[in-house]
């Protein structure tokens, strides 16, 4: 049996006792402890976990000989599957949340299909691999006791339906209220920003604004004997079609637009932009990285160069619309290696939770091998007051190689920028910004983009 | 006071007294909704043979076409 040396406990698992995760030597384990023995036994022995794996809802384990971080409560320890990047629900588009709740709601019906029920239904516990969500969290499992509600309800329209609700019919930005509310969205809140029409849908009536009036009317009461009902195993079946039906109902598409065209207009000629693919692709193939992050990316175009060729990409983008329409494309043709989320650069996802440890930032999670930032740094730069030296210094950090373009301010797109405001840029041209970067980095390749005023640049991180 | 007794099992997540609550009061009638369902499903699905295949299949398609 090996030493855990160097075992560290996952700082955002603490709150179930049935076990915890723990990192060994770069590798997640999770250890099982004995309270959670028969219902782990159930889990496996009963078909669920099988049937489950199979439909890649549930991330697969292999039991290890890993030693226990505290023996004296373990009963396994199991080593999943290892994921790459770990994101987070405020950085999904909206079907990305409405597919994890989904999936969440179908692991719940198998569950109970074997005399089984989820425990919690919270969004983080799923993740997407490709564009598949599965459930990262063995131990959500439990026996289902007949007669008893589903503990995880509250949870579920908490991190799913409330936050869904409110992206279809209020505004699609306010998934960022999940990064204010670590454990959803409370009801009571979203049953306030819903608009008054949505108490005419049977399944948000129920499951948001009569679910906040009674949690209101029941606040800090403990429910009492004599109430003496019971939740039949139909009631529950019931419970859980409706949530399914409700979900399934929610849309969203932003305003005055069809997915269709929604992302064809650009400023670059079919020349410049085809060029411009042609040199990612060079610099992206004798650079042999196992992990890109496009920021900025739009609806993937340049990250499909990456993902194509068999690297793990992360599409990060401020417009939830381009990030929506580029995950239902990836979906739709069930691409691989690309995940698209949802990221505002100039105030990028934080550390959060219980000691800033339970989320990491965006920046903990990486670096990446790679960075590309096409068309970005004008936005960064100019939109957003950001000294080129600051940028340098933060790609530096995102990633050790650096795909970018450099968009001066002859280039219409800038000229736009600076229509409304004042010139305060005298560094931003591009002899500064080859100066400022290659304190940073070392300038490999520097290439013209055709049939536009643009450069693109191939840098690698100074050690 | 006596607590519900399916509130004495050791959870260790809240429930919340006011989510349990509106499930028991809810549950009679989405169950009672649900059986229909499957009792029409069950009926029309004699038939046609391929209702479950079909069903996937639409599934499929408002999944991505959603």
């Amino acid at each position: 049996m090996n030493t855990p040396k160097t075992a560290k406990q996952h700082p955002a698992s603490f709150r179930d006792p049935s076990g915890f995760l723990f990192t060994q030597d770069g590798d997640f384990y999770r250890q099982v402890n004995q309270s959670y023995a028969a219902d782990y036994d159930s889990l496996m022995g009963s078909g669920l976990y099988n049937k489950l794996v199979k439909q890649g809802r549930l991330l697969p384990h292999e039991e290890s000989d890993v030693a226990a971080v505290n023996p004296e409560t373990a009963y396994k320890v199991i080593h999943p599957e290892q994921l790459g990047f770990i994101a987070y629900p405020y950085e999904w588009s909206f079907s990305q949340l409405k597919d994890a709740a989904l999936c969440t709601l179908a692991i719940q019906k198998e569950a109970l299909a074997v005399g089984m029920t989820l425990k919690d239904a919270s969004a983080y516990n799923i993740q997407f691999k490709h564009t598949q969500p599965l459930l990262l969290d063995t131990l959500s499992f439990e026996a289902y006791e007949e007669g008893k509600p589903w503990d995880a309800y509250r949870q579920f329209c908490q991190h799913f339906l409330a936050p869904l609700a409110l992206m279809a019919h209020t505004d699609v930005r306010l998934s960022q209220l999940l990064r204010v509310y670590i454990d959803g969205v409370p009801l009571d809140l979203a049953s306030q920003l819903l608009p008054w029409r949505t108490r005419l849908n049977f399944g948000l009536l129920t499951h948001i604004h009569l679910h906040a009036r009674t949690q209101k009317s029941y606040a800090d009461k403990a429910v009492e004997q004599d109430t003496g009902r019971q939740m039949s195993k139909t009631g529950l079946l019931g419970l859980i079609d409706n949530l399914e039906r409700t979900t399934r109902t929610l849309e969203w598409k932003p305003q005055g637009t069809e997915w269709g065209d929604y992302y064809d207009a650009t400023n670059y000629s079919d020349t410049a932009s085809e060029h411009k693919a042609v040199l990612v692709g060079e610099y992206l193939q004798d650079l042999e990285t196992k992990s890109v992050w496009d920021l900025g990316a739009n609806t993937g175009r340049f990250s499909r160069i990456a993902s194509e060729i068999g690297v793990a990409t992360l599409a990060f983008d401020i417009d939830p619309a381009a990030v929506e329409q580029n995950y239902r494309q990836a979906r739709k043709k069930k691409e691989k290696n690309l995940l698209p989320l949802v990221l505002d650069l100039t105030n990028p996802s934080p550390a959060l939770g219980w000691q800033h440890e339970e989320r990491q930032s965006l920046l903990e999670r990486g670096p990446a091998d790679a960075v590309l930032a096409l068309a970005l740094i004008h936005h960064l730069a100019i939109s957003n007051n950001v000294p080129l030296q600051h940028l340098a210094r933060f790609f530096a950090e995102a990633g050790e190689w650096l795909i970018i373009e450099f968009v001066p301010k002859s280039d219409s797109q800038v000229k736009r920028l600076l229509q409304t405001r004042k010139d305060i840029f005298p560094d931003y041209n591009l002899d500064r910004f080859q100066e400022i970067f290659a304190e940073h980095f070392t300038i490999h390749r520097k290439e013209a983009i055709q049939d536009s005023e643009r450069h693109l640049f191939l840098m690698q991180r100074k050690d | 006071m006596n607590l519900h007794p399916l509130f004495e099992a050791p959870l260790y997540l809240d429930p919340g007294s006011g989510s349990f609550i509106l499930q028991l009061i809810i549950a009679g009638g989405l169950g009672a909704l649900f059986m229909l369902r499957s009792y029409i499903t069950r009926f029309f699905s004699i038939f046609s043979r391929n209702k479950t295949e079909e069903a996937e299949t639409e599934e499929l398609e408002h999944s991505e076409n959603s």
